[in-house]
């Protein structure tokens, strides 16, 4: 597995494209920053599940409870911070 | 019971097309459906979870209401035989290939036969009476046999229907186990509004409708319910029929064949076809003025038969 920042953020862009069916939205339209929830992507509690799903099936990391998925899945910066660190242990 | 508004998306081009009872034909049959544009229908947020079932289901929603904004639905009745079936096989596919893992939740959550219907009152933002029938090749009939029972009791401005998206896979299933050949593989939706207030011109009715299951007997069936509603079959002037066997049915082979149509050759093989069928109905009674009474005779498969008489007043 690439564990290059870079790398892994243009991939979970393209995972949450595919799997939420985003239509209209490019990766490039995806702020590394911005939150994911309300604001920003706009997602919802459904998705919240579904990037927990992206999470454990593409690159092996599970969310153990909810308070760890609210730091989490703050962003992609966020979620690319937390495939790094478990993946790098 | 009165129908002021219906709508239909099908293999033939009859959304918002008023009159298209005057032009299609077995010839101007597409190979898929003739899907509307749903970018200009649902926000795109929204669209992304549905499948076709749905998004027909929304799409001939607001068409029906196109005319009636200022109208509440008293009522949202659906019958779907498969529901989102590409989500249920997606949901089901999953199970296998997760190996135990974590499930996408989103096939699953839309699988169910009630999201078409539940769709339906978010989208309208209606929390009054909702309701799914789900009875293999009879669901319109229970969904419009629901619609009409609760306009007996009062309800006013009724949205009922049918959906059913098409999927390859369970459809050869299906035919597979049916040993059934030849067939187009159809799919579609079909959304009625009814309304109590009678029309001073011109009122378009359903008098009576019957789901039948378990049937042994087709004729005996037929014959009551001609009975019940004192008419004969001479009284007919259309029959739309669908036939397990392909064949004119043996009950109808004494009415005159040029009153006759197989509106499966029109709109494709589906469990929720007879929708459509009412929609044509509907259509003819509309602009064609020798067409005074119309009935829907669903025999698509073998023990069940659904009688629908539909006429203009």
């Amino acid at each position: 597995m690439n564990l290059d920042p870079e790398v892994l953020r243009r991939e979970i862009k393209e995972y949450i494209i595919e799997e939420l069916n985003l239509e209209d939205i490019t990766p490039d339209d995806i702020e590394n920053d911005a939150p994911l929830f309300v604001e920003g992507l706009g997602l919802d509690s459904i998705d919240a599940l579904e990037l927990v799903v992206i999470m454990e099936r593409y690159y092996g990391v599970k969310i153990p409870n909810e308070e760890v998925g609210r730091k989490v899945l703050q962003s992609i910066n966020t979620m690319v911070d937390y495939i790094i660190e478990e993946k790098g242990q | 019971m009165r129908i002021i508004s219906s709508a239909l998306i099908s293999h033939q081009d009859t959304y918002k097309k008023e009159a298209f009872s005057e032009v299609i034909s077995q010839e101007t049959y597409l190979e898929s459906v003739l899907h509307p544009e749903y970018k200009d229908i649902i926000p795109p947020m929204e669209r992304r979870r549905m499948t076709d079932a749905v998004k027909m289901g929304l799409a001939c929603t607001k068409a029906c209401l196109d005319n009636f904004s200022e109208i509440t639905p008293g009522a949202i009745i659906v019958g779907t035989s498969m529901g989102s079936s590409a989500h249920t096989l997606k949901f089901l596919d999953s199970i296998i290939t997760s190996n135990g893992g974590l499930i996408s939740p989103t096939p699953f959550i839309q699988s169910t036969h009630n999201t078409i219907a539940g769709q339906i009152s978010l989208f309208l933002k209606n929390n009054r009476y909702n309701n799914t029938h789900t009875q293999n090749s009879l669901s319109f009939e229970h969904a419009l046999f629901d619609a009409y029972l609760l306009d007996r009791e009062g309800v006013d401005h009724i949205l009922f229907g049918s959906s059913d998206e098409s999927e390859n896979v369970l459809f050869d299933l299906f035919y597979y186990l049916r040993a059934k050949k030849h067939v187009k593989k159809g799919a579609g939706a079909a959304f009625f509004l009814t309304s109590k207030q009678e029309n001073t011109d011109e009122n378009i009715v359903v008098k009576s409708v019957e789901p039948n299951s378990n049937v042994v007997d087709t004729h005996s069936i037929l014959s009551s319910f001609l009975d019940k509603n004192e008419k004969t079959m001479d009284d007919l002037d259309l029959i739309l029929y669908s036939s397990y066997s392909n064949n004119i049915p043996e009950d109808l082979v004494a009415f005159p064949e040029n009153k006759l149509v197989d509106y499966t050759s029109l709109c494709g093989d589906y469990f929720t076809n007879s929708g459509f069928a009412f929609g044509y109905a509907i259509d003819l009674l509309k602009h064609r003025p020798t067409v005074k009474s119309i009935l829907v005779y669903n025999n698509l498969v073998e023990t069940n038969l659904g009688l629908t008489l539909i006429e203009k007043h």
